[in-house]
């Protein structure tokens, strides 16, 4: 009956369309009914409880700064600069386009703005350079998840939220993963670019190379006032995305020009929304996770699959597997904010290394971004680009594979994400 | 003017309004977050209350922005089944999980006024800033009334219309 109210009422009620946060305030009165853990004032407390979190703070301020550097000229000038430089290699505009999604990724936290920021500039060109379009269009589709991976990332946020752990420790073991992956798709890219004989374009002359880094010298300083502020100690992740808001918005309206103070407010208002939509979701779970802690459930599910006698790799595989599900089905913050507290306590118990659990629920979940046939990346670009969507699913393919292979690397071998930790410790 | 013209009129307006509260609160916290870590590191002092600020006005730009955002059809959802329904159930998927969501709102509205009632007799203040703690958390109160309004007037103005799916709508924001 617990597993009825816990498990299978959410479940029915997402499937049925009801909002998710509202699924959750539903499960969470219900619940709370069947069980008398506590009177329902309980949830007006954790609502406001969860919201009331310093940390979280940080998620509308690097989705404003985000909106404001995609749409000012930041990001666009860091791009071109990436195009610029990385040339005189084969595929080298393909790699610049995973480099300009790394980048990308390192000032934002959103993978539907970095494909639609990178796209709207790489597609074209790409395309120009004989890659074709379904293999550009795939390729920005696959490589715009790496903004999930590589910090500043909001999923990061809501999990070390959910599972009480470190911002700036998951920052950092996202890090070498987030490289890795770019680093292997380059490789891949290159092979391709071999494959369908792109030639090696000419090597940028070094004035054209300085002429791009001082066109784009302020955007560069975004990432490394970002991360280097972090890293540094200097800002909390709070701080360091409030920082980058007045950056981003002196920049783009000051130096670039590219903005007007209305479209500042413009922008502030379509933050807003997007803003709304995800902390409200964060309150309501917040609500759902008290009730799960409160309740048991979590112990009675961690001996049911301590009954189980698994071994920690077998554990990890199902779950990776069940995290890859729900990520093409549902996106990352609902579905971190759901699993988190049922799932911590089973790999705590089986001695795995909350960050190094957050970064695997990371990776999973951004893969589920793209993951045929509902990842929402791919219904973006469908819209963004107008390329069909079987062409789509058949394009994605070897990227898939890719993030497949990494997240194997991630999830069995934890001294990728955790070896940079010992730094900070 | 239809009835249904007039009800989108006073839902546009709600959302409006609340949507420009929530951008006045964003702007807010940004300014307090840069002037106080501007003070902090360069005139080597910050203000105490400047957390407590910034956190009641993350609860109005959340609660706020969700009333907007309720109206406008845009929360995170599962829209794949439905959209697959044959008309006839997903009509009645969407009207009675409105209702449902209401209901449950308007629940936990009721739950909500007695916490927010006793912080108002009380006269309970926060820490640093010493503000009255009805205030936010009323704004919890108020975010509930008024998303489960929002929601019955969205079923009243636009009857069982799926809102626009998630990613078309992302992409026309990017856009």
């Amino acid at each position: 009956m617990t597993a009825l109210v816990f498990v299978a009422l959410p479940v029915s009620l997402i499937v049925f369309g009801m909002p998710i946060f509202c699924v959750l305030l539903a499960a969470t009165t219900i619940g709370l009914l069947y069980t008398q853990v506590g009177p329902l004032t309980a949830i007006h407390t954790a609502v406001f409880g969860n919201i009331d979190s310093f940390p979280l703070l940080a998620i509308p301020l690097f989705i404003f700064a985000g909106d404001v550097m995609s749409r000012g000229g930041i990001a666009q000038r860091l791009i071109e600069m990436i195009l610029t430089v990385i040339g005189g290699i084969r595929g080298s505009l393909g790699v610049a386009t995973i480099g300009s999604a790394a980048a990308f990724g390192a000032m934002s936290g959103s993978s539907v703005a970095c494909v639609a920021a990178i796209g709207k500039i790489t597609i074209p060109a790409l395309e120009k350079n004989g890659y074709g379009r379904n293999f550009a269009v795939s390729m920005v589709t696959a490589t715009g998840v790496i903004d999930v991976i590589i910090p500043p990332s909001i999923p990061m946020i809501v999990y070390a939220v959910a599972a009480q752990q470190s911002v700036t420790l998951l920052f950092l073991a996202g890090i070498v993963p987030g490289l890795i992956i770019a680093v292997a798709l380059a490789a891949y890219v290159m092979l391709r670019a071999k494959a369908l004989g792109i030639p090696v374009g000419p090597r940028p002359k070094i004035s054209i190379i300085f002429e791009s880094i001082r066109r784009a010298i302020w955007a560069i300083f975004a990432p490394v006032l970002i991360l280097g502020g972090i890293y540094g100690g200097i800002f909390t992740p709070t701080e360091a995305a409030g920082v980058a808001c007045i950056y981003a918005v002196l920049v783009s309206v000051l130096i670039y020009r590219e903005l007007t103070w209305g479209d500042i407010w413009r922008i502030g208002m379509e933050s807003a929304t997007l803003i709304a939509q995800i902390m409200v979701l964060v309150a309501a779970a917040g609500a759902y996770g008290w009730l799960i802690a409160t309740s048991g459930f979590p112990a009675h599910l961690v001996s049911f699959i301590d009954g189980l006698k698994l071994e920690p790799w077998l554990l990890l595989l199902v779950i990776n597997l069940a995290l890859l599900i729900v990520g093409s089905v549902l996106e990352p913050p609902p579905a971190i904010l759901v699993l988190t507290p049922l799932l911590t306590p089973v790999v705590a118990k089986a001695g795995i290394d909350p960050i190094h659990f957050g970064l695997v629920v990371t990776v999973n979940l951004a893969i589920g971004l793209f993951l045929p046939p509902f990842g929402l990346n791919l219904f973006a670009s469908n819209a963004l680009f107008k390329t069909p969507l079987p062409t789509l699913y058949r394009g994605v393919v070897p990227f898939l594979l890719i993030y497949l292979a990494v997240l194997v690397l991630i999830t069995y071998v934890p001294a990728i994400t955790l070896v940079p930790l010992d730094w900070m410790r | 003017m239809s009835f249904s013209a007039t009800l989108i009129r006073i839902g546009d307006f709600i959302a409006n309004a609340c949507v420009i509260i929530a951008t006045i609160a964003l702007f807010v916290i940004v300014l307090i977050n840069g002037i106080n870590v501007f003070s902090r590191y360069f005139l080597g002092d910050a203000w105490s209350w400047a957390e407590e600020a910034m956190l009641f006005l993350m609860v109005l730009l959340v609660f706020a922005g969700a009333a907007t955002v309720t109206w406008r059809g845009g929360h995170m959802r599962l829209d794949i089944f439905i959209e697959r329904m044959p008309s006839a159930y997903r009509k009645t998927a969407i009207i009675v999980t409105g209702l449902f969501s209401a209901a449950i709102l308007g629940l936990l509205a009721l739950n909500s006024f007695q916490v927010v009632s006793l912080l108002f007799r009380f006269n309970q203040k926060s820490a640093a800033l010493e503000f009255p703690m009805w205030i936010p958390q009323g704004c919890v109160l108020a975010g509930f009334v008024l998303i489960a309004f929002m929601i019955l007037l969205r079923l009243a103005a636009y009857g069982a219309a799926l809102p626009k799916p998630e990613a078309e709508a992302l992409a026309e924001h990017m856009q």
